[in-house]
C-alpha cells in the first residue's frame, strides 16, 4: 500500500506538483535565453523549462523588434488559445528563422484552423451567455451562427445581421424567436433567455458589453441621453433632489442617481420589449409594468418598458447610438456598422488570445484596452476592408508588435 | 494502480485550486474579461505556470496580460489538445466518458445554469482522471506511443509544447521504479500523468 501511495503519488505530482508551488518546473514565457533559438524536437534539443533570464521590460511601441526567441515565446503563449494545439516543431523552426515577419503569415494560417472557428464560437458563447438546451429551445444558436461566419469567412457584422440561424450541421434553419425580423445572434431565444431580466436591462448589458465593450454609464458622444421627459418618473432623476419616486428615493437599485444609467438603458431596452422570459416574440406585448408582478415586469413573462407614455412603451422604436431604429434589426444593424463594434471585436480577440487584464485601467467602463489602441488597429483593417471578417481582425491584432511586445511583458516573472 | 485515484485526492487536498500567493479571498481577482463572472477566460492553454504577477507596465502599453494565477484550460480546449497530441479528431469515442462528465470537469452549459468553472479541485482532478482512462487506453493513443515512459519525450512534446526537461524526465523515472508496477500500469499511469499535469491543464 505504502509503494502504491509513494508511486501514484509521484507519478502523478510529477506533473501536478507545478500547480500548488511556487518552485514550478514550467517554462517561463518571455524568458527563455536569448541564444536559444532551436526548435523544440522530440527527444532534445529544445528550451529548457525553469531556464529564466532576467529581462527588461519591453518597449511597447511599433520600434519594437522581437528576438527569434520572443517572437518563439509569443507565439508559443497564443498558439493553444486560438488553436487547442502546441505549436508544431515546422512551426517552430519557421519562427526561429524569421523572428517577427514569421508572426503574421503563421496567423494568417492559424485563423483557418478548425480550432480557431471553435475558440470563437465559443469565446462568444460565454460572453452572450447562451448554449446547450432547454426543452425544446436550443441555446446553442448564437454559437451555431458564429461558426459558421468564423468558417465562411464572412465579415464579423453577420453575426449582428445574419437573416438565418443554423443547425448542428450548419444546415440554414430559421431563427426560432417567432419575431418578423431578425438580428443573428440577438434574436435567438438562446441569447434572449439567458439574458433576460426586469426592464430589460440584462439582455441590453450583454448587449451593450459583448458588442460594443461598453457598461453604463456609457460616453453620451456615444449612446446620447434620452429626454427625461420620456422615461418613467422614478427614471429621471439625476440626483436625489430630483427623485419624486417614494420607494426609489429610499434607496432601490442603484440610489438616486436613477437617470445616469437609466438614460441610456431605456433606449437599448426598448427592442427587447416584445421578447418575452423565454425569448419569444409576443406581437400585441404593451410594456406596461404589471399590477401584480415585481417592479419592472410586465404580464405575461414579458418586462416592462423604461418609457413613460403606454403608446410609446408599446413600440420597439428607439434610438442606438445616435440614430434611430425600428426594432432590434435596426439596432443590431446600427452596430454591426459601427466603429466601436470592431474595436471591440480586437479586444474580445486580445481577450481570447493572451487574456487581459481587468483591472487595467482605460478610464471607458468596458473597455480592458485603450481606445486609441483599439481604435488604429480596426482602421488600418477596414480601410482595406470596410467590412472585415474576423479572421482579418485577427492576423492584424495578433500581428501587432505591440501586441507582442504588451505580452511578452506581462508574462515575463 | 486502485489507489491511483484516492491518491490523486489526497494530494491535491493541498491543492484545491488556490495557488500560493493567493488567499481565499483572492480568487475573484482574476476575473476575465466576459459578461458572466463566473466565467473563466475565453483563451486556452498553454505551456506556462506564471504565479508572480508582474507589476510593470511600461507607459503608453495598450493592455496588461492577466497573469496574476494560472487559469484552467477550458474543458474543449482540452479535450482538443489530448486530441491532437494523439491524432484523432475530437468526436473520438474515447472522449466519451469525458464529454458525458463535462459539466464536472468544468465545462458550462448555460442553458441549464451550469457556468465555465475554472476551479481545479480534488473532485475535478479525480473525474479528470477516470476521464483519462479510455484515452490513454485506447489503440490509437497506443499506436502513436507505443511504450511509455521510452515515449514519454514526444508525448510530453505533443501535450505540453516541448520536451520534457531533465528533472521532470528524473521524476517520472524515479516515480517508476518505485512503484514496482507492471509495464501497464505504468503506461496507464504515465499517460494520465502527463495530461493532467498543470503544464497540460493551466494556461
Amino acid at each position: 500500500m505504502k509503494r502504491a501511495i509513494v508511486f501514484g503519488l509521484a507519478l502523478v505530482s510529477t506533473g501536478l506538483v507545478a500547480a500548488c508551488s511556487s518552485d514550478s518546473t514550467a517554462p517561463a514565457i518571455g524568458t527563455g535565453s536569448p541564444s536559444d533559438t532551436t526548435p523544440n524536437t522530440p527527444g532534445g534539443g529544445s528550451q529548457v523549462p525553469g531556464e529564466v533570464t532576467p529581462q527588461q521590460t519591453l518597449p511597447v511601441d511599433s520600434s519594437f523588434k522581437p528576438t527569434p526567441q520572443q517572437a518563439l515565446d509569443y507565439m508559443r503563449y497564443l498558439g493553444p488559445s486560438l488553436l487547442g494545439r502546441v505549436l508544431t516543431d515546422e512551426e517552430e523552426a519557421k519562427i526561429t528563422a524569421g523572428a517577427a515577419s514569421a508572426v503574421k503569415p503563421m496567423v494568417e494560417t492559424w485563423v483557418a484552423e478548425p480550432g480557431f472557428v471553435e475558440a470563437v464560437k465559443s469565446m462568444m458563447e460565454i460572453r452572450l451567455g447562451s448554449n446547450g438546451t432547454r426543452g425544446k429551445a436550443d441555446f446553442n444558436l448564437p454559437g451555431y451562427i458564429v461558426r459558421h461566419v468564423v468558417k465562411n469567412n464572412l465579415p464579423w457584422s453577420n453575426i449582428l445581421t445574419s437573416t438565418t440561424c443554423y443547425d448542428a450541421t450548419d444546415k440554414a434553419i430559421a431563427c426560432d424567436t417567432g419575431a418578423p425580423f431578425t438580428a443573428g445572434v440577438l434574436t435567438t431565444r438562446g441569447f434572449l433567455a439567458g439574458n433576460e431580466g426586469r426592464f430589460n436591462l440584462g439582455r441590453a448589458r450583454a448587449m451593450l458589453l459583448t458588442f460594443m465593450c461598453r457598461d453604463y454609464p456609457v460616453e453620451d458622444s456615444l449612446q446620447p441621453y434620452i429626454d427625461k421627459v420620456r422615461l418613467k418618473l422614478m427614471f429621471r432623476a439625476s440626483n436625489a433632489s430630483e427623485q419624486q419616486v417614494a420607494e426609489v428615493a429610499g434607496g432601490f437599485g442603484n440610489g438616486l442617481q436613477c437617470f445616469s444609467c437609466h438614460g441610456q438603458f431605456s433606449n437599448h431596452a426598448q427592442p427587447f420589449v416584445k421578447f418575452d422570459q423565454s425569448g419569444t416574440w409576443i406581437a400585441d406585448a404593451t410594456g406596461a409594468q404589471s399590477t401584480t408582478g415585481q417592479l419592472g415586469e410586465s404580464d405575461r413573462s414579458l418586462m416592462a418598458s423604461h418609457f413613460d407614455t403606454p403608446a410609446e412603451a408599446a413600440l420597439e422604436k428607439a434610438q442606438w447610438f445616435g440614430s434611430d431604429v425600428e426594432n432590434l434589426a435596426g439596432g443590431a444593424a446600427v452596430m454591426a456598422k459601427h466603429p466601436k463594434f470592431r474595436e471591440c471585436a480586437v479586444q474580445q480577440l486580445l481577450d481570447m488570445g493572451v487574456g487581459l487584464d481587468l483591472g487595467f485601467d482605460t478610464k471607458v467602463k468596458g473597455l480592458a484596452v485603450m481606445g486609441d489602441f483599439l481604435a488604429e488597429i480596426a482602421k488600418a483593417v477596414t480601410t482595406k476592408s470596410p467590412d472585415p471578417t474576423i479572421q482579418e481582425l485577427a492576423v492584424a491584432t495578433y500581428s501587432d508588435v505591440r501586441v507582442m511586445a504588451a505580452t511578452l511583458n506581462g508574462l515575463k516573472r | 494502480m486502485k489507489y491511483l485515484f484516492p491518491v490523486c485526492a489526497l494530494f491535491s487536498v493541498a491543492c484545491t485550486g488556490i495557488f500560493d500567493g493567493q488567499t481565499p479571498g483572492d480568487q475573484s481577482s482574476n476575473v476575465p474579461l466576459t459578461n458572466n463572472p463566473a466565467t473563466p477566460g475565453g483563451g486556452s492553454g498553454s505551456s506556462t505556470t506564471t504565479n508572480t504577477p508582474t507589476t510593470t507596465t511600461p507607459a503608453g502599453a495598450p493592455f496588461k496580460v492577466r497573469n496574476t494565477e494560472p487559469e484552467l484550460v477550458p474543458f474543449d480546449m482540452r479535450v482538443r489538445r489530448i486530441a491532437t497530441a494523439i491524432g484523432v479528431s475530437v468526436d473520438h469515442a474515447m472522449f466519451a466518458d469525458m464529454n458525458k462528465n463535462s459539466l464536472k470537469l468544468g465545462d458550462y452549459d448555460y442553458a441549464n445554469g451550469a457556468l465555465p468553472d475554472g476551479s481545479w479541485n480534488a473532485n475535478r482532478i479525480a473525474a479528470w482522471l477516470l476521464a483519462l482512462k479510455p484515452v490513454c487506453n485506447s489503440a490509437e493513443m497506443k499506436a502513436k506511443y507505443p511504450t511509455l515512459p521510452e515515449s514519454l519525450p514526444a508525448l510530453v512534446r505533443a501535450a505540453w509544447g516541448h520536451v520534457p526537461s531533465p528533472d521532470d524526465t528524473t521524476d517520472f523515472q524515479n516515480a517508476i521504479a518505485a512503484s514496482g508496477a507492471t509495464p501497464t500500469v505504468n503506461y496507464e499511469s504515465t499517460c494520465m500523468a502527463v495530461f493532467a499535469a498543470a503544464e497540460f491543464v493551466y494556461r
